[in-house]
C-alpha cells in the first residue's frame, strides 16, 4: 500500500485555488495604492494559479479511498512547498526581491511565520508587497490545510488525520466532531482577534495599513513589520503593550478560548500547559527586567519593565519582533532569550518552538527518572491535572525532542559550511526551526538574512518550514519506509 | 537520616589514606627537584590524610553491610567532595600565593580528568603539575572503583555504589563480585599506563614522559608545559598521545574481552566501532575543510592535526595542537559534536557517551516508523539484543537531564557576563569534562571568571564526571528523607 496520489494531486488542486484567492487582497491593495507593476504580478500569478487548482479539482475526482496518517504527511509538506514556491513569484517578478532564492527564504519565512527576512532596506518595497508577505503570516499562522477545511468542507477527505500533521502540539483535541466544524471555529476566534487588534491599533493613532501589517505579524506570531526598526518604530506604551498582550493571546492553546467561552476563565486557567506557559513569561521578564536595570544601563523602570516583557513575549510566542536591539544586551538576558526560543509557545497555537506542553512534560520525566533511580522499584506513572499521561505519548515527546535537537545540530553543521561564526550560525538554525525570526550576533533583531549563501538560505528556508510542521511531518518523506510500506 | 555512617566514614578514611599515598610521588618529585615548600606541604599532607585515615579506620568496627542505593549516591558524593578537597591543599599551601578558589579548581579538573586550568601552568612548581597529572590519572579509574578492589576484603557490599558511580549505562559482569571487576579493570590501566610509558620515555625527560601519560591516559588533556602542545611535540610523541587517548576512552569491556581470551567478541562491539567510526568520520570531514580553506599545507598535514585534534575532543581530553578558534566554522562544529558524543562507556572519557548516542539515534528512527505504523510493538536492538523498556527510559531521560542541565548551567553563567561563545563553550567544556572550547575557551584558561563562577563550574565538572545523578539526587526532596517518597 503506497501513497494515494490522486488524492494528493486533488488537494494540490484545491490547494492552489485557496493561494490564488487569498492574493487577492494584496492585489486590492495594489489597487488602492495604484502600484501598476504589483497589480500585473499578481495577476499574472493568481489567474494561472485558480486556473490550473480549478483543472485538477475536475479531473481528479474525490474518490471513495480514504486517506490514511502517510498520506497526510506528504499533502502538508507539499502544500507548504508549493505555497511557498508560488508565493514567492510576485516578489520577485515585480523586481522587488530580484533573487528568486531571497523571495523563497522570505516567503517559507512569511507562511512559517518565522520572521525572519533577507531585506536590508524594508521600507522600500511598494506597499501591496509588504501587504502580501505579511498576509502568509496570518494564512500559515493558523495553517493553511486548516484554513482549506474551514471553508471547503467538501473536499471529501479525512481532514482530521491531515490536520494533525499540520497543527503543532502533541496531540489536537477535538472542539467539535467533525473536523471541519473545529477549524471553522478555530478561524472565527482567529479572525476575530486579528478584527479587535486592529480596531484597538488604529485607535492608537497607527494608519490601517499599518495596524493591519501589524496585526497580521502578531495574531500569526510571524514577525514581519513594514519598518526597518520593527516595533521599535511606534514608540507610544499604548500600542507596545496592546502587541505584547495579543502576542501572548496568540501563543495560547486556541481550543481554550473554546473552553473560556463555555465554562469561564477558571475552567481555562486549570490547564497546566497554560499557567506554565504564563509563569515562564513572569520570570522571565522579571529576570530580564532587573537583569537590565542592574547591569544593562537601562535607567527608565517602565522602559525596563516594557522592552524586556516585549522581548520576552515576542522571543517565546516566536513571534520575533523587537523594541529594543537585545544584542547590546547583558549576556544573562541574552541567555534567557535563546532559552525562550528553544521553548516556544503553547500546542495549538500560532506559535512555534518545542511547545510549552513538551517542555513541562520532559520535566515531569526527568523528575520521574531521578526518583526512579533512588527507588528503583517503584511504580509511578506521569500526570498532567490529574490525568494520566499515556506511554505513547510520552514517547513522542521524548522522541521529538530528541529530533529537534538533531534537527539542530545537523542544521548548524550544513550551514557551517558558509564559514560564519558559531554563534550566528547555530542562532540562526535555532530560530528558523523554532520560527522565531531574529537571532544573534549577525542575524541579530537589527540585522538581517541577506548575507547568507544561496545554498544556505535554501537550507535554512526548509528548516522554517520543517520546523512550523514539527519536524516528523517533513523528515518522514526522507524515509525510504514511507514511499514503499513492503520495506516495514 | 537513617544513613550509616559507619559505612560512609570508613570509606572516606580508605579514601584519606590512598589520597595520602599518592601524595608521596610530588613529594619524592618536590625533594628531587628542590622545591622546597611544596614538598613540606606535600610531606605533612600526607601524613596527615594517612595517620588521620588510618585512625578512622580502625576505631569502626570490621562488619558487612548492606549498602542501599541512597547512601551508595551519598557515599560517592562525599568520597569525591572530600577527594577533591583535600587534593586542593597542596596548591593553596605551597607558598605560590595561590588563592584557595583556585586550588580547588585546580583539584576538582584534575580529579574530573577535565584539564581545565586556572592557574599558569609555566609558574607552578613541577611538583604541583605532577600532582595534577596524579590526580587525573587516579581520577580517570574512579576511586571508587579502586577502593572497590579493596572493599570486598573489608567485606562491605559495593554494588550498589558501583551503580552509583562508574560511567556508562550497563556494566556487564566477568566475575560474581563487583570487586573483581574492579581489581581487573585497574590492572589493565596500569599496564597500558606502563606501556605508554615506555613508549614515551625514549623521546622525552622522564619527568615529562609521566607527566603526560598519566594525563593522556586518563583522557585529561596533556598539560601545556611550554604554553603549546605543537610546539613540543614530534610527530611520533603526538601518534603515541592520540593512539592511548583512544585506548583511554574506549569501552574497558572490550580489554576483558581480549584478557579472557575472547577476542572476536571485543571486535564486535557496537559502541567501540560507532566509536571510531565517528572519529574517522569526523577527522575526515575536518581535514577536508583545512584543506579547503588552505592554511595548513597538504592534504596530509591537515590529516595529521584533524586527527589529533577530533581524537583529542571525542575522547574529552581537551588538548590542541593549533588555535582552533581560527578553524573553520564547520571543524568547530564537528569538534563541538564529537567533544559532546564522548567516549565509550566504562572508560576514563566524558560526554554523554557512544553507547547512548547509539540509542538516541535508534529512538528517533523508531519514533518516526511509529509515526507510520502508530501501532506497531517495535524494541530497539543493541548486539541483536533488544534492550529493555528500563534501559531505554533511563537513557532517554539521562540525555534530556544532560541537556536541561547544560542549558541551565548557561543560564547560571552567564551573570559573569562573559560573551555568549565562550559562555556556552566553558559549561560545554566543563560538563563534559573536556576542557578546552572555544572564544576565549581555546586554551582551557578557566582564570577569567569570578570565584562564584570557578566553583559553579567545579561542581559541574564533578556533575559531568558523575554522570549528574550523583549530584542531582541531593536535590530531590525523598533522598533527604525516605520517609517523604514522593514523586
Amino acid at each position: 500500500m503506497t501513497v494515494n496520489f490522486n488524492g494528493v494531486i486533488r488537494i494540490m488542486g484545491i490547494l492552489l485555488i485557496v493561494l490564488g484567492v487569498c492574493m487577492i487582497p494584496s492585489l486590492l491593495v495594489a489597487v488602492i495604492y495604484s502600484e501598476d507593476i504589483s497589480i500585473r504580478c499578481f495577476s499574472l500569478t493568481l489567474i494561472p494559479c485558480l486556473g490550473v487548482g480549478i483543472l485538477m479539482t475536475r479531473i481528479f475526482r474525490p474518490s471513495l479511498i480514504k486517506l490514511k496518517a502517510r498520506d497526510g504527511f506528504l499533502i502538508v509538506s507539499l502544500s507548504w512547498i508549493i505555497s511557498s514556491l508560488i508565493g514567492a513569484v510576485p516578489l520577485t517578478m515585480s523586481g522587488a526581491i530580484p533573487s528568486y532564492v531571497d523571495s523563497f527564504f522570505e516567503v517559507c519565512s512569511g507562511f512559517s511565520t518565522t520572521g525572519s527576512t533577507i531585506l536590508s532596506d524594508v521600507e522600500s518595497l511598494p506597499k501591496s508587497m509588504l501587504f502580501w508577505r505579511s498576509f502568509t503570516h496570518w494564512l500559515g499562522g493558523m495553517g493553511i490545510i486548516v484554513f482549506a477545511m474551514a471553508f471547503m468542507p467538501s473536499i471529501g477527505v479525512s481532514g482530521q488525520l491531515i490536520a494533525s500533521a499540520e497543527t503543532p502540539g502533541p496531540t489536537l483535541d477535538k472542539v467539535s466532531p467533525k473536523f471541519s466544524d473545529t477549524a471553522r471555529s478555530l478561524y472565527l476566534v482567529y479572525i476575530f482577534f486579528t478584527m479587535l487588534e486592529t480596531i484597538l491599533l488604529t485607535a492608537g493613532g497607527m494608519s490601517l495599513y499599518d495596524a493591519l501589517i501589524q496585526t497580521f505579524g502578531t495574531v500569526g506570531t510571524g514577525g514581519f513589520s513594514n519598518y526597518g526598526n520593527s516595533i521599535a518604530h511606534f514608540t507610544s506604551p499604548y500600542i507596545q503593550w496592546v502587541i505584547i498582550i495579543f502576542m501572548v493571546m496568540c501563543g495560547v492553546n486556541f481550543n481554550l478560548y473554546f473552553t473560556l467561552a463555555k465554562h469561564g476563565p477558571m475552567a481555562m486557567l486549570k490547564d497546566p500547559e497554560l499557567r506554565f506557559y504564563l509563569f515562564i513569561i513572569g520570570i522571565a521578564g522579571a529576570l530580564i527586567t532587573l537583569n537590565l536595570l542592574i547591569s544593562g544601563g537601562y535607567a527608565s523602570i517602565s522602559k525596563g519593565v516594557r522592552d524586556s516583557f516585549f522581548q520576552v513575549t515576542s522571543i517565546i510566542t516566536t513571534t520575533g519582533y523587537a523594541t529594543a536591539d537585545y544584542e547590546l544586551w547583558p549576556t544573562f538576558s541574552k541567555m534567557v532569550l535563546f532559552l525562550l526560543m528553544l521553548i516556544g509557545a503553547c500546542s495549538s497555537s500560532t506559535g512555534g518552538g518545542v511547545k510549552v506542553i513538551r517542555i513541562l512534560i520532559s520535566f515531569k520525566l526527568i523528575r520521574r527518572g531521578v526518583s526512579l533511580k533512588l527507588h528503583p522499584n517503584r511504580v509511578t506513572s506521569l500526570t498532567l491535572n490529574g490525568r494520566e499521561v499515556p506511554q505513547d505519548i510520552a514517547s513522542n515527546i521524548a522522541n521529538f525532542v530528541f529530533l529537534y535537537i538533531l534537527v539542530i545540530f545537523t542544521g548548524t553543521l550544513i550551514v557551517s559550511f558558509n564559514g560564519y561564526d558559531i554563534i550566528t550560525t547555530l542562532s540562526a538554525v535555532v530560530t528558523c526551526v523554532g520560527n522565531v525570526g531574529p537571532g544573534f550576533q549577525k542575524v541579530g533583531p537589527v540585522e538581517n538574512f541577506g548575507f547568507f549563501s544561496d545554498f544556505s538560505k535554501l537550507v535554512l528556508s526548509f528548516l522554517m518550514i520543517a520546523g512550523r510542521l514539527e519536524l516528523f511531518t517533513f523528515f518522514m518523506l526522507f524515509s525510504p519506509r514511507y514511499w514503499n510500506s513492503n520495506r516495514a | 537520616m537513617t544513613y550509616n555512617h559507619r559505612v560512609i566514614m570508613r570509606t572516606v578514611s580508605v579514601i584519606l589514606i590512598f589520597e595520602g599515598m599518592a601524595m608521596l610521588i610530588p613529594f619524592i618529585c618536590a625533594v628531587i627537584y628542590k622545591e622546597t615548600a611544596p614538598a613540606a606541604a606535600f610531606l605533612l599532607f600526607s601524613i596527615a590524610c594517612i595517620v588521620f585515615g588510618w585512625t578512622m579506620f580502625r576505631t569502626l568496627r570490621y562488619y558487612s553491610l548492606n549498602i542501599k542505593t541512597r547512601e551508595g549516591y551519598f557515599v560517592v558524593f562525599i568520597s569525591w567532595i572530600t577527594v577533591c578537597v583535600i587534593g586542593a591543599l597542596p596548591y593553596a599551601y605551597s607558598d605560590c600565593g595561590y588563592s584557595f578558589v583556585d586550588s580547588l579548581f585546580e583539584s576538582f579538573a584534575g580529579w574530573s580528568t577535565t584539564g581545565a586550568w586556572v592557574l599558569d601552568v609555566n609558574n607552578m612548581p613541577k611538583s604541583l603539575i605532577l600532582w595534577k597529572s596524579v590526580c587525573n590519572w587516579l581520577g580517570g579509574m574512579g576511586i571508587i572503583v579502586l577502593t572497590l578492589s579493596i572493599f570486598p576484603i573489608l567485606g562491605i557490599g559495593g554494588q550498589r555504589m558501583a551503580n552509583a558511580e562508574v560511567p556508562g549505562p550497563e556494566l556487564e559482569k566477568f566475575a560474581a563480585k563487583i570487586g573483581e571487576t574492579a581489581k581487573i579493570s585497574y590492572r589493565i590501566y596500569i599496564v597500558l599506563t606502563i606501556v605508554e610509558l615506555a613508549m614515551l620515555l625514549p623521546s622525552m625527560s622522564p619527568y615529562n614522559a609521566l607527566v603526560n601519560t598519566l594525563s593522556s591516559i586518563s583522557t585529561a588533556g596533556i598539560v601545556n608545559i611550554y604554553g603549546g602542545v605543537s610546539l613540543h611535540f614530534t610527530p611520533y610523541i603526538k601518534t603515541v598521545l592520540v593512539f592511548f587517548s583512544i585506548v583511554g576512552s574506549i569501552n574497558f569491556v572490550t580489554y576483558f574481552y581480549l584478557y579472557t581470551g575472547k577476542a572476536k567478541l571485543a571486535l564486535q562491539s557496537v559502541e567501540v566501532r560507532t566509536y571510531i567510526g565517528i572519529l574517522a568520520s569526523a577527522s575526515l570531514l575536518v581535514a577536508i575543510m583545512l584543506t579547503l580553506t588552505g592554511e595548513h599545507g597538504s592534504f596530509l598535514d591537515a590529516l595529521g592535526n584533524s586527527v589529533t585534534q577530533v581524537v583529542s575532543f571525542g575522547s574529552t581530553s581537551g588538548f590542541t595542537v593549533d588555535n582552533i578558534n581560527t578553524w573553520p566554522s564547520t571543524c568547530k562544529i564537528v569538534l563541538i559534536m564529537v567533544m559532546i558524543i564522548g567516549g565509550c562507556g566504562f572508560s576514563t572519557s566524558g560526554g554523554i557517551k557512544v553507547v547512548r548516542v547509539v540509542v538516541f539515534w535508534k529512538l528517533i528512527k523508531r519514533g518516526g516508523y511509529r509515526r507510520i505504523h502508530p501501532n506497531s510493538v517495535k524494541s530497539i536492538m543493541i548486539h541483536g539484543k533488544p534492550v529493555s523498556t528500563e534501559n531505554a527510559s533511563s537513557i532517554t531521560v539521562f540525555l534530556m537531564l544532560y541537556f536541561a542541565l547544560y542549558l541551565f548551567a548557561c543560564l547560571m553563567l552567564s551573570l559573569e557576563n562573559q560573551d555568549m561563545e565562550t559562555t556556552l563553550s566553558a559549561v560545554l567544556g566543563a560538563l563534559t569534562n573536556n576542557g578546552t572550547g572555544f572564544g576565549m575557551m581555546y586554551d582551557g584558561y578557566y582564570g577569567m571568571f569570578s570565584w562564584a563562577g570557578k566553583l559553579f563550574c567545579s561542581i559541574l565538572m564533578l556533575a559531568g564526571r558523575l554522570e549528574m545523578y550523583a549530584i542531582i539526587v541531593l536535590f530531590s526532596r525523598s533522598f533527604w528523607n525516605s520517609d517523604r517518597a514522593r514523586s
